[in-house]
């Protein structure tokens, strides 16, 4: 069973997200802050991160370091921001996420990506 | 003298009394909000699981209508919004129906009558993100001559969703003001939800300074580098302000600015304008050599230390 992991600060993004993932093999935890996020992960092992607001909270050193600690086994990291500048997402991708969305997010297109990301992970 | 300090005991109990009213209308206030909290918290989660079962199960009906008459019209509307703002490509059927089975639009635009100010302007924001009927678009069009300036922009959108479907942007033309970036960048967004192609050719060649400004933020969103000519027919010293975010778009979407025209305006452009725009030209990555045309020699020294201090490689 896969560990998914969503962090937005959204209830209503956060809930349609969760709902979307709800009939995958996985155990989907939610949160509403950044740093209960980190301290969630430093606690258990998640298999996907998905982390939906504002892209520069991903530019905090410590949020890609505990995210990739683990060298045997790092998450899959998606970041859905309302950012759209090429300078954002390249910078993402630079700092090692895995894929960047814009919002406002398509959830079947969403829900594709984490199907096809975990499939292909497995 | 006996009257005026009957008259004023009987004041000062007045006021006394109108006071604990207050205190305790206050009170109660503050102590049911956790309650109220939690009962909108109730109602957003049940709404979002039963409109989400629709989307994705295929079933045709949203459990508990009546459940959400009851308990928070107004949360539904909010949750509406919300879901519009954040995701792209649901089917608006699902939501029309339940719009119509709630009778929200009749709830929101008593709330829009029984307030004011920035109150008036969050319910008509409301609107222009729920779909809405004919009604509202005539309703909404009350309020374009509000004092409050939000409340006419937000009264202008209610109208401009309404039109968008069929590609009309007559609200916008009519609107009184002339709309700001913030308001623009508010407006592209909206059309951006809703994923409808603009012309913006059409609205480019409009003599109508709200469309022309709705079709340069298309191009800037969308990126749209075809544009350039049409962008280029703007710049004029009658519209300086206008010119100005011309040049940032061109600079945006990494067009030429040596260009004759261009180059002319940049030129004869204020030196703190110019000075602004340069700060952009360099993150955006253009090289001293692009310049040396229209800029005096001390701005460019000012400009190879902003290119040094973002520390971009450029040609």
């Amino acid at each position: 069973m896969y560990r998914i992991l969503i962090m937005s600060d959204d209830a209503v993004l956060r809930k349609a997200v969760a709902f979307t993932l709800n009939d995958l093999d996985a155990h989907i935890e939610c949160t509403d802050r950044m740093e209960t996020m980190l301290a969630l992960f430093r606690r258990e092992a998640f298999d996907l991160v998905i982390v939906m607001g504002t892209a520069a909270q991903m530019c905090r050193h410590e949020v890609m370091e505990t995210l990739r600690a683990d060298k045997r086994r790092s998450p899959r990291v998606f970041v859905i921001s309302w950012a759209q500048s090429e300078n954002v997402s390249r910078r993402m991708l630079t700092l090692g996420v895995n894929q960047y969305m814009t919002l406002p997010v398509s959830l079947h297109r969403l829900r594709r990506k984490v199907v096809n990301e975990l499939s292909r992970w497995n | 003298m006996e009257l005026m300090g009957r008259l004023l005991a009987w004041g000062i109990g007045f006021l006394a009394l109108l006071s604990l009213v207050l205190v305790c209308w206050w009170a109660l206030v503050l102590l049911s909000a956790p309650y109220r909290r939690r009962r909108e918290a109730l109602v957003r989660n049940k709404f979002l699981h039963s409109v989400l079962w629709v989307y994705f199960s295929g079933d045709e009906e949203a459990a508990g209508a009546d459940f959400f008459v009851r308990r928070g019209r107004r949360v539904v509307a909010e949750c509406i919004a919300d879901l519009a703002d954040s995701t792209v490509g649901l089917d608006p059927e699902p939501i029309r129906r339940i719009v119509r089975e709630l009778g929200l639009e009749e709830f929101l635009w008593r709330r829009v009558r029984w307030s004011r100010s920035y109150r008036r302007a969050y319910y008509l924001q409301l609107l222009s993100k729920i779909p809405v009927g004919v009604r509202s678009y005539r309703e909404a069009a009350r309020y374009l001559h509000d004092r409050n300036r939000h409340v006419r922009f937000c009264a202008m959108s209610v109208r401009l969703a309404f039109e968008a479907e069929e590609q009309r942007f007559s609200a916008l033309e009519d609107y009184s003001d002339n709309i700001s970036y913030f308001e623009l960048a508010e407006l592209v967004m909206r059309l951006r939800h809703r994923g409808l192609p603009v012309d913006y050719q059409a609205l480019f060649a409009s003599p109508n300074r709200n469309l022309q400004k709705l079709a340069m933020g298309v191009v800037w969103h969308y990126g749209l580098t075809d544009a350039e000519d049409e962008l280029v027919k703007i710049l004029s010293k009658e519209n300086p302000e206008e010119s100005a975010g011309v040049l940032y778009i061109l600079c945006a979407l990494r067009c030429s600015v040596a260009r004759e025209e261009v180059a002319r305006f940049i030129s004869e452009m204020k030196p703190d304008w110019r000075k602004a725009l340069l700060r952009y030209m360099a993150r955006q990555g253009y090289s001293v050599h692009a310049l040396r045309v229209f800029i005096p020699d001390d701005e460019r020294d000012y400009y190879v230390s902003l290119v040094d201090s973002y520390k971009l490689n450029v040609g």
